[in-house]
Parts: C-alpha cells; structure tokens; sequence
C-alpha cells in the first residue's frame, strides 16, 4: 500500500491516490446496498422537479417566520460559539482542551438537538445550544490553526516572552483577522443551514415546513420554501455586515419563538443519573467496580447487536461519498475553469455551485429518498452534490480571472491549472472527509441503517441508555477517521497548501 | 568595551559560516561590515545581538513587521513589553497622544510621517524598511545593530538615513553593501571573506580596491 505512494513525481503520487481512492469507493458499493427500491422513480422525480418549479405560497407570514427563526438560531448559535470558540482557541495547545474538542465536534447538530429537546423541549435553547457546542470546538481548532499559519510568529520578535497578550494583540490579531473573518462568514452561513436542518427534529425552522410539505407532496410549497432559503443564503453577502452585527443580534433575541415548555430540576438531574444508564448498573447493591464490568458487558452486547452494523454502514456510506464526491468534483471543476470568463456561462455554473452547496445534504437525502427508497444510494449522491459543488467552488475561487483565462481552454486547463490545484483538491477532499462521516452517521435519521438510525430509534424508545453510548460510540469513530484522513493529507506533504494544522 | 568575540566559530548544520572570529567593538564605535552575500554578516550580527539584548535596537534583514497593522502601530510595538495590556489595548482603539507625538517626529525625520496611519503592506519596499528603522529609533536604545538597514533606499534618501542612525546611537555595528558609503560615514570598516575577518581598519587606511577585492 504504503509502495503505492513512492511515485517518482507528487502527480504519479497523486494519480495513485485518486485511483485507489475511486476503486476502494467501488468495492464499498459492491457491498453496500446501493439499489433503487422505489417502483416508478423518475415519474416521482418528473412530478417532484414540476412542482418545484412552481412554487407557491398559501400564508406567506409562515414563511416569514420560518426565516426569522432559521435565522436567529443561527445568529445567536453562531455568536455564542464565537466566543467559547476564541476562548478555547487561546488554550487549544493543551491536549484535554484539543481531547475535548475533537470529541464534542465529533457529535452532529442533530444528535445534540436530540438530546436537548429531552432536557428543554422544543426550544430556543435547544436550537441554539445544539449549534453552539459543536461549533465553538470547530472555531477553537480552526482559529488555532490559523494563528499556526501567521507568517511572523512572535517568536521573531525581541522580548517577546513578557506581554504576552499584547504581542497576541499586534503581532497575532492584525495578520491573522482577514482569515479569521472570512471564515466566520462561512460558517454563518453553515450556522443558518444547520439551523434550516434542525427543523426535521421539530424545531421551529424552514426544515420542519419542508419535511411536512415534501411527505405530504405538496412540491410547490416546498419550491417556495426552498427558493426562499437559496435567495436567503445568496443575499448574505449583502446584508451580512459586522457593525450591523449587534442591531441583528438583538432582534434575533426579540424574535426568538417562546416555548411552553418547562422542565423542573428534578427531571433534569433524573436524566443525568438514571435516564442515561442501562437498568443493569443502577442497583443499589453493587459496588463501583461491579458496575463498571457490568456496564462494560451491557456495552459490548449493544455493540455487537447495534453499534457494529451502525459503524460498518456509516464507513461503507462514507466512503462511497467520498469517492463520489471527488468524482463529481473532478468532472464539474475543468468546466467551471474553462467557463470562466464566460458572462452568461459563469452566472450559470455560480448559481449551480450555489445551489449545490447550500443545500444541506440532509435535505437533499431526504428528497432523494422519497424518490429512490431506501437505501445508501440517495445518500451517497446527496453527500456527492453537496461536497464536490462546495470543493469545485473552492477551487474555481483560486483560478485568477485575468485576460489569459478568459480564452483557457481544456488542454490549457489541464496542463496550467489542474497541475496547481490538485493537490489543493485531494487535501479539500480529505478535509471534507471527516464532515462526510458525521454526515453519514446522521442520515441514519432519515433510515439508512448508519448510527444515527440506531440512536434516533433509541430516543424515540426513550433508551438513553442505548442512545448516549451509541452517540459515544460515533464520536470515537469520527475521531479516528479524522486522525486517518490527517494522516492521508500529509502524505502529499506540501508547504503551500494546508487546511489545517499538521497536530 | 561593549563586545567582545575570541575565536569564535559558527556552523549551519556541515557548513561552517564563521571561522575563529576575534573582534571588540569600543563604546562609541561606528562599526562598518562589509562583504559579499553569505559571508556570515547576518550571522555575525546575530552573535553580537545576543550580548546584551536590553542595550540593542537591532534591525534585522526580514524587518520582522507585522501585516495589517498600521504603520504607527509597528511601530509602537516595539515597546510593547513597557505599557500595561490594557493601555495597549486602548492604543489600538485610538493612539496614545503622547506616544504618538513621539513616533510622529521620528517619522518625519525618516520621511514616512504622511504614511503613519496606513497599512504597512501598502507601503513601497524602501517605506517598510524605514518603518523598521523607525522601530529602532523609538526603543531609545545606546547601540544600533543593523543587516543592511537602507539597501532599499535611492542614494539620497539612504545617506540621510544612515546619517539619521549614526548620530542617534552611541555606538553602532552596521552591516553594508555600498563601500562608499562604509568608507565615508564610519570610523572603522570589518571586511569578512567566507568566514574570517580579512579586513579591520581606519577607512583612511583602507583603499577602494582593497575592498572591491572582498567581492571577488
């Protein structure tokens, strides 16, 4: 294997590693279930694509109010995990700080809105705090990694070992915060279509109207939603602006829905100490080590009669994802470059990209589910559109639109860009990586076998039990694969192109 | 005496840059060094900077300014370390009148005052090093190391500065390409050729081909 990568030049390297990359996807879909189960699929699909071309609108306040809340949970999410997330970036070097945030990023929006619903309902805390936890650990590696990649360290400069938060302030800040902006815009702009997908959970957002429209076949009413929330994502760049930051923040908060719901104490701190644990370690007469062993055999059964399967769909789906997407990437990329400069063309291929990028893979699997069945197949295309539109937009922005590239055609692609973004490409691909297996564990919701459908079933069975070991079952495959694929990046060790940080 | 150096010698890895240096350098002394590229100034520098550190403004090659972050600002930190955090803080917020007084007629004997509040990546290559020299000039230190502090400047404008340092320093050690200039405004020149100091005198005991013939 490890031969494989001695390629006397990076492309033979690289060449190698796409092609194994595309046959072990093949081999994944030779064992896992990729058919169409579903009678009449492109009738559904041609009533389904008619409807959503037309899309209407019966109460457009609903609408309205989709939006706003969509939003707010975002806005205050996101702002919140800013914070925490600068906070932790500051401390990061430390390994329970990095330990700690591997593991909570590790867990879905979704998983932790599963088990926030069980603590405050149907709330606002719940959305807000479900988009906050795992995005403030994100923020902490990702700022990390960024202050890695500070061209002058403080280092370079004289006494730099007193006033250490000074020198954090005018060496670190100044050259790190363009990065550090630009990326936060980005991950508003994930924040708002998490906050859309909470809504499948029954969270007051856009997704819980889509999901309800979709099932009940009413396609115009999803187009409008849908249109709604890609003019929505489109318009960001026009309204999103840091000094109007604080007039947003403030009516996201007046907007925020009330819920009914309360949770005394008492239930709070049962779901901690009994809810959580199997029947088997909460007798009274056991000591703490008997526990422990029993814990250890009730986790071992749950493993091999839940957790195995869960893990070998979610690797299975994962990795076909992964392949396709950089497929799908590899084929779309050239003709956005070639198109380039192209009024008309670009225009198009933009919205396309667009379109492909902001919408969740969650919704898209959901669609294709209610068109193909069920089976991995419309997962492995929901993660493939989703990844390779947001991959070939990453790349297309590093193409530089001058005079030269307005005439670039195909040949002059491949022999002047592709040799410059490849690499760049297969290390997007390997970053995406550990974002396609959180995505694949969560689309078990919607009934693919992969964990998250062991875990949605073990909440709506009210198992805590089954659920929390299960979702630590999860994060640790998560973290081993994002060890895996970090190791897989720097195989193509470069100097000039890093995602992250070599940790 | 403020440095001292006996059979000093220096390697990279296998590559021995510096080969048994013996050089002391007086208080008062306006040192010149001269030398072709990769001689080991830069490294010879580097040893005398570490003597005394709290002494030294010393101006290094990369100037070591910091992108987005204004001119005024890249300056004001090389005294970081003096100011309290949150008076920092506040300079960055608005600057700190009295200091900016201070840099403000530093800036305009260097000819960079009109540049203060700007970006200093949008600054000329020539700009940024006088923005670094600047730095040099607010720390108030007595010795000036400098590796090759105007080679970005016209010739105008690079004998104004040199002049500029010399007289704001007690005692400086400088690093030169343009022999001229060593031989006009110091009053000793150190040629260095791969590794050993081959040259050590007067300028009025020194020829210009004597020098000329460091870079062969």
């Amino acid at each position: 294997m490890i031969a494989l990568y001695r390629g006397v030049s990076q492309g033979l390297k690289l060449r190698n590693f796409s092609l194994s990359l595309l046959l072990v996807g093949l081999l994944a879909a030779m064992v896992g279930d990729v058919q169409i189960y579903a009678s009449e699929p492109w009738q559904h699909l041609q009533q389904m694509l008619l409807g959503l071309s037309r899309p209407s609108v019966e109460q457009p306040i609903t609408l309205v109010y989709d939006l706003l809340y969509t939003l707010a949970f975002a806005l205050l999410g996101v702002s919140l995990s800013v914070l925490v997330g600068f906070a932790l970036s500051l401390v990061y070097q430390h390994w329970l700080v990095r330990g700690l945030c591997a593991f909570f990023r590790a867990i879905h929006e979704l998983f932790w809105a599963l088990i926030f619903i069980q603590l405050f309902g149907l709330s606002a805390t719940s959305a807000i705090l479900a988009i906050a936890i795992p995005y403030a650990c994100t923020f902490a590696r990702v700022f990390y990694d960024i202050y890695q990649q500070a061209p002058l360290k403080i280092g370079h400069l004289q006494r730099a070992t007193k006033a250490n938060f000074s020198y954090f302030l005018y060496v670190l800040i100044p050259q790190v915060k363009g990065q550090m902006s630009a990326y936060l815009r980005y991950r508003f702009e994930c924040g708002v279509r998490t906050s859309a997908v909470l809504g499948f959970v029954g969270l007051p957002t856009i997704g819980f109207h889509l999901e309800t429209a979709f099932k009940q076949g009413d396609y115009s009413y999803a187009g409008a939603l849908l249109l709604a929330f890609y003019l929505l994502i489109a318009s960001m760049k026009y309204w999103l602006k840091l000094w109007l930051l604080p007039l947003y923040l403030l009516s996201a908060i007046y907007f925020l829905p009330s819920s009914d719901f309360v949770n005394d104490n008492a239930y709070i701190w049962r779901f901690f100490s009994q809810d959580i644990w199997p029947r088997v370690v909460q007798s009274t007469d056991i000591n703490m080590l008997e526990a422990v062993l029993l814990y250890a055999d009730w986790l071992l059964t749950l493993t091999l009669q839940q957790g195995l399967s869960g893990m070998v769909n979610t690797l299975l789906l994962s990795i076909m994802a992964v392949a396709a997407s950089g497929l799908l990437a590899v084929l779309i990329s050239p003709v956005c470059a070639v198109y380039k400069g192209h009024w008309l063309a670009e225009k198009l291929l933009g919205s396309l990209l667009l379109v492909m990028r902001s919408t969740p893979e969650y919704i898209l699997a959901f669609i294709l589910l209610l068109v193909l069945g069920p089976s991995m197949l419309p997962a492995v295309v929901a993660l493939a559109i989703h990844n390779a539109g947001l991959i070939s937009y990453l790349l297309q922005r590093n193409i530089p639109t001058t005079d030269s590239t307005a005439g670039l055609t195909f040949s002059v692609y491949l022999y002047r860009i592709l040799p410059k973004s490849y690499l760049q490409f297969i290390s997007l691909l390997m970053y995406r990586a550990e974002i396609i297996l959180r995505e694949s564990a969560i689309l078990g919701v919607l009934g693919i076998t992969t964990l998250g459908f062991y875990i949605d079933s073990a909440f709506e069975d009210l198992r805590f039990d089954r659920a929390l070991a299960l979702l630590l079952i999860t994060a640790l495959l998560n973290v081993a694969v994002d060890q895996f694929s970090r190791k897989m990046q720097l195989l193509f060790d470069s100097s000039h192109v890093r995602v992250r940080s070599k940790e | 005496m403020i440095f001292e150096l006996r059979d000093i010698s220096f390697s990279y890895h296998t590559k021995r840059v510096l080969d048994k240096i013996n050089l002391t350098v007086e208080r008062g002394e306006k040192l010149a060094i001269v030398g072709a590229s990769g001689v080991g100034k830069s490294t010879l520098l580097n040893l005398l900077a570490q003597q005394h550190p709290d002494d030294i403004a010393y101006c290094t090659q990369e100037r070591n300014l910091v992108t987005g972050l204004s001119c005024y600002n890249n300056i004001y930190l090389a005294k970081l370390a003096e100011f309290g955090a949150l008076q920092n803080l506040c300079n960055l917020l608005r600057p700190n009148p009295q200091e900016l007084q201070r840099i403000s007629l530093i800036a305009e004997q260097l000819q960079i005052a009109d540049k203060l509040h700007h970006s200093v990546e949008t600054l000329s290559g020539g700009q940024q090093q006088r923005v670094a020299i600047a730095r040099a000039f607010y720390q108030q230190r007595s010795i000036f190391i400098g590796d090759e502090p105007v080679s970005n400047l016209d010739s105008v404008t690079a004998r104004l500065v040199l002049k500029a340092i010399l007289k704001r320093h007690q005692s400086c050690v400088i690093a030169l390409h343009d022999r001229t200039m060593a031989l006009t405004y110091f009053d000793r020149v150190v040629g260095l050729k791969q590794g050993k100091i081959v040259i050590d005198a007067k300028p009025a005991d020194i020829s210009m081909q004597v020098l000329e013939q460091l870079y062969l």
